[in-house]
């Protein structure tokens, strides 16, 4: 499960579940702060891109506050092409993650999407 | 959906992609991740914010007539702190008052095809007799489902006898935004009736979810808030926005 409040609301579970499950039980809480390090940043990219210059550095702030319960409030009155980009480039992005760590192991077997 | 595979993925590696991630971020923007709450405001430094708000709650609170070149760079400070473009005028039309007290009205006096439903659901909403000036209200549609809905006593500028028509279409649903400058709050609004109960007392009325967010009567604020025209309202976020 990831746990940033507001991420949850864009990436999918499963597949985050399913990245998370490549790694030993050991190294699972490092690789999900990670992970979900790397989502952040990703969001935060895409939504930033969308917005004007002069407004960024406080979207920046808004997403990094750690303030869930506002930055979820903020993300619904985002316009829907929006956080449709964001649904489907957060979901690009653990598969990316993963198929960069699959490439790595030899004996990771690739299936098409 | 790529499999994971029967080993296991390498911690060491992930935290590769991570450094690379946090490279790609920082050189794309120019401010290094994270930003830290005491980098505020990016524009507009703080000393010169609670200026402009100072200068916006004496201006509201006196109903100071300010002059043109005064109102002007009143309101380009205030377009710069909010990062997009306010006046008080916009295609040569105002609105009777850009200062003033808003008079919180029952959700039919703005809004009378408003269901039972949705009334009973908000306090302060109360079925009124009385249609509401010129019909707006009775449109079915509301053109953005906010309900932050604004009144503004049109029948005293000037020369509303004679263009009443042509006023009454280019002021209908007309998007503003509402400053409340003491809790410094601002709510995208629209324009929804042209006439108020009590116009020699309230330069404004608010619908009630629009005093509700605006925090329009709260103690500090006393009822007493900005409204200025958005040019460029399309790509201005609805809702309220804490300044």
């Amino acid at each position: 499960m990831i746990s940033v409040g507001w991420l949850t609301l864009y990436a999918s579970d499963a597949l985050y579940a399913s990245l998370l499950s490549g790694f030993a039980e050991q190294d699972k809480v490092a690789a999900d702060k990670m992970i979900t390090e790397m989502l952040a940043l990703t969001a935060r990219s895409i939504l930033l891109e969308e917005t004007e210059a002069s407004y960024q550095a406080e979207v920046a702030e808004l997403l990094t506050s750690g303030d869930d319960q506002t930055i979820s409030e903020w993300l619904k009155q985002q316009p829907l092409p929006i956080t449709d980009s964001l649904r489907e480039r957060l979901d690009r992005t653990i598969l990316q993650i993963q198929a960069e760590l699959a490439a790595e192991d030899s004996s990771a077997i690739l299936h098409s999407v | 959906m790529i499999a994971a595979p029967a080993s296991t993925y390498s911690l060491n590696k992930l935290e590769k992609i991570l450094d690379k991630k946090r490279q790609e971020f920082s050189e794309q923007f120019d401010f290094k991740t994270p930003i830290t709450s005491s980098q505020t405001s990016v524009a507009v430094p703080k000393q010169e914010r609670d200026e402009i708000f100072a200068k916006l709650e004496t201006v509201a609170a006196t109903s100071a007539q300010l002059s043109e070149k005064e109102s002007l760079y009143l309101e380009q400070q205030v377009s710069d702190l909010l990062g997009f473009e306010i006046s008080s005028e916009l295609e040569g039309k105002k609105l009777t008052h850009t200062f003033g007290k808003i008079q919180a009205l029952d959700e039919f006096s703005l809004q009378p095809h408003t269901t039972t439903n949705r009334s009973q659901n908000v306090r302060g909403a109360h079925i009124q007799k009385s249609r509401p000036s010129l019909g707006w209200g009775t449109e079915d549609i509301v053109p953005d489902s906010n309900h932050f809905l604004l009144a503004n006593h049109l029948p005293f500028l000037q020369d509303w006898h004679q263009k009443y028509a042509h006023y009454k279409r280019w002021y209908k649903w007309k998007k503003l935004l509402l400053i409340n400058p003491f809790n410094r709050i601002s709510v995208v609004v629209e324009l929804a009736a042209a006439t108020l109960p009590n116009p020699m007392q309230y330069q404004f009325g608010g619908s009630p979810d629009l005093i509700r967010a605006s925090q329009a009567w709260s103690p500090q604020a006393q009822g007493l808030v900005c409204v200025f025209f958005i040019p460029d309202a399309a790509r201005v976020n609805p809702g309220v926005h804490k300044v």
